[in-house]
């Protein structure tokens, strides 16, 4: 029993790491795609050599 | 040339008509987003945990994010490093801005290492935090680079900016070999490297998992780094704009007024 609790245990820091990278970097691109919308609407479109 | 929803793709690959994306960065962000959901299923479900002698068990799988997100940091400030250099020779604004945008995703890249790196050490050590080499030398890295994007916020001049940046941009380099090399030239609690010698101290699917995060994270860091420096070039672009604008207001208030226009607002002036 104690060997299948440690597990348990182990498993909700594995969550816990695993959601934190998902919200960390998700988040993080989020805001470089909204922020570079935002920026791109007020730059003419022949200054966006990239599109 | 302007471009609407309706020419630019379709489907997926259909570009927003006013962001930093562009088909190549758009393709790479759908390889991302699936190998994302493959490693996922690699380092959750298919990989075993360790059972080995000096066994972790099932908190092994924090490793296959913690040593990536690491190997992406040291990258960024490699990067930035180099671009810095670069700067200072060219003084070209595009140099800076990759230096700008390398820094800020490096310091996502750090804080991800310090966050799962103290997770794995509250099960394994017992403690969130220990005045280790490796730890105490990632944490000034984190600082050091915090510094850097704040310097960049604090001076408004574009050139001084780009050049003080710069020159911290290298110097704070130096740091980064250290925070590597501390487990070997100082004592740690921090373990050596797990694939840097011929003979892994993994193998099998739990190696597979593990280089499989770190091509995933360099994918991720080079598409990230697509959309960032975009972004900052943009920025700059507009940036520069409202200061020729300013000028000009200026220029134009001071004929208005009947002087003389003074030297720091005339093109020669160089302000």
């Amino acid at each position: 029993m104690p060997v299948v609790l440690a597990e348990a245990s182990a498993w909700s820091y594995v969550t816990v790491t695993y959601v934190a990278t998902v919200g960390l970097l998700g988040g993080y691109t989020a805001w470089i795609l909204r922020r570079g919308r935002k920026v791109g609407r007020q730059l003419p479109p022949e200054e966006r050599t990239w599109s | 040339m302007t471009s609407t929803p309706s020419d630019t793709g379709a489907g997926l690959l259909r570009l927003h008509p006013d962001g930093t994306a562009s088909r190549g960065s758009r393709i790479l962000g759908i390889v991302v987003l699936v190998s994302s959901v493959a490693f996922l299923y690699v380092a959750l479900v298919a990989s075993a945990p360790d059972r080995s002698l000096d066994a972790q068990g099932e908190l092994v799988r924090i490793m296959y994010v913690h040593v990536p997100s690491a190997i992406a940091c040291y990258t960024a400030f490699f990067v930035t490093a180099v671009a810095s250099g670069m700067y200072l020779w060219r003084r070209t604004t595009g140099w800076d801005a990759l230096a700008a945008s390398s820094a800020e995703i490096g310091v996502v890249f750090t804080a991800l290492t310090l966050l799962t790196g103290s997770i794995w050490g509250h099960t394994t050590w017992g403690t969130w935090w220990e005045w280790d080499p490796r730890l105490t030398s990632t944490a000034l890295m984190f600082v050091l680079y915090l510094g850097y994007l704040a310097l960049r916020r604090a001076i408004l001049d574009p050139t001084s900016r780009a050049k003080q940046s710069a020159i911290l941009g290298i110097i704070a380099f130096i740091n980064v070999p250290i925070v590597h090399y501390s487990v070997d030239w100082w004592r740690s609690l921090h373990q050596t490297a797990t694939v840097a010698s011929l003979d892994p101290q993994i193998d099998g699917l739990r190696l597979f998992a593990l280089m499989f995060g770190m091509v995933l994270a360099m994918l991720l860091y080079v598409w990230l780094m697509m959309h960032r420096f975009r972004l900052a070039y943009a920025e700059a672009a507009l940036e520069s704009k409202g200061l020729d604008q300013a000028l000009a207001e200026r220029r134009a208030e001071a004929r208005a007024d009947g002087g003389s226009v003074p030297p720091s607002v005339t093109p020669e002036g160089g302000s």
